[in-house]
């Protein structure tokens, strides 16, 4: 009997090691919120946001109050069919300009990603400016957050608080970095986000081009994906790598 | 001449002078600091004429009232200066407030008024709760809600 008991022990301890080093497989669910294609539950009043990153951001947007910056979300969760419509308009509007698909995909992720494959498809993401000063037309340009630029300020202030909150810049500058280009504005929410990468990773993501209507995705082979995954998808901050 | 009201958030310390003089006229200055004033849920906004400040307003992370689900904020000590009452600061205060509780998720907004005053917060589309009730040395109040996030 203790023999028994012995093996069946030992047998317990050996499943428990196999099944911790199997890769985990995600569920048809969570493979549909992490590529934008569902409907999560989203907070958030001129934002939306999960609800652990939405807490932490009206923490944030308080404590910003307070030091005299009003912080503005300009971006938040973003769904696949949204993403999908940015990517097709900018394919057309570089087609008409005469590029080949390879070109025209790489200018357009000099900024946006292919769709499925954004982070704003996780409910963590913000693209942040703040609502003073007012600035005409394009909010979303590097050098409007340097030096005298108008959101200089805002930049210092989130450069010193925004990772207490739990908020990181995704796209810093930083010269070894791949993929998009430096976006100061875009902050995600590690305690969220950093899991959800580990899980977007397993996914087939030509599954989920091949499902759709993407234009140029006849360029997205097996080569191009896996440089796609490492030099963009993990062209990020070190910091939120996990 | 040219007026121009700008609000921005100040800090505690800096609403007590107007508090003092509209709302705790001849009593001590100790008696314009209230609970909470220091919580970092606490927002406290001024309202700047030419660089002046000559109104203030502030709003505690609070349940009270009839409001004890949710995230409720009560607003306190809205004051503007005497000599610049009936210009609208008070609404544009108000205005700034509720805009911003709104984005950060409140629910509810309530406060206790003067009963005298009650009108102006009507106006502001604020519903009248419960029976009024006698503040000691302040007088007789009445509180008053507004639902921003469902």
């Amino acid at each position: 009997m203790n023999a028994y008991r012995i093996i069946l022990f030992l047998f317990i301890i050996n499943t428990s090691g196999v099944s911790i080093a199997q890769k985990k497989s995600l569920s048809k669910n969570e493979i549909i919120l992490l590529t934008g294609q569902g409907t999560p539950t989203l907070y958030g009043q001129g934002y939306d946001l999960i609800k652990e990153a939405a807490d932490a951001y009206i923490k944030m947007k308080v404590a910003a109050v307070k030091d005299g910056f009003e912080l503005k979300v300009v971006s938040s969760y973003r769904s696949f069919d949204r993403q999908l419509a940015i990517w097709n308009r900018k394919f057309e509007i570089n087609s008409k300009e005469g590029m080949d698909p390879l070109e025209n995909i790489k200018k357009i992720t000099e900024y946006s990603t292919i769709p499925g494959t954004s982070r704003h498809h996780w409910g963590t993401e913000i693209d942040l400016i703040s609502a003073q000063p007012k600035v005409d037309g394009d909010v979303l340009l590097a050098n409007l957050f340097e030096g005298e630029g108008p959101y200089a300020a805002l930049k210092s202030w989130m450069d010193a608080n925004a990772n207490s909150y739990g908020f990181f810049l995704a796209y810093p500058k930083d010269s070894l970095r791949k993929g998009f280009q430096y976006e100061p504005w875009h902050y995600s929410y590690k305690p969220k986000s950093k899991y959800f990468l580990k899980n977007y990773l397993t996914i087939d993501l030509k599954n989920i081009f091949l499902s759709h209507e993407i234009l140029g995705k006849e360029i997205f082979d097996e080569k191009f994906i896996q440089e796609y995954k490492e030099e963009y998808i993990l062209g990020i901050s070190s910091k939120i790598k996990g | 001449m040219n007026i121009s009201l700008e609000i921005k958030s100040i800090s505690s310390s800096e609403t007590y002078p107007i508090r003092h003089e509209v709302l705790r006229v001849g009593r001590p200055i100790e008696s314009c600091k209230f609970d909470g004033d220091e919580q970092t849920e606490t927002i406290h906004y001024g309202a700047f004429e030419n660089n002046n400040l000559v109104g203030v307003i502030s709003c505690f992370l609070a349940n009270g009232c009839h409001f004890y689900t949710g995230k409720n904020y009560q607003i306190r000590g809205l004051a503007i200066q005497g000599y610049l009452q009936q210009k609208g600061y008070g609404k544009a205060l108000m205005l700034h407030a509720e805009n911003f509780l709104r984005q950060i998720n409140c629910n509810t907004i309530w406060l206790n008024a003067r009963t005298n005053v009650n009108q102006f917060y009507t106006k502001l589309d604020y519903i009248e709760i419960g029976a009024a009730f006698e503040v000691p040395l302040i007088g007789k109040h009445q509180c008053f809600f507004k639902k921003i996030n469902l």
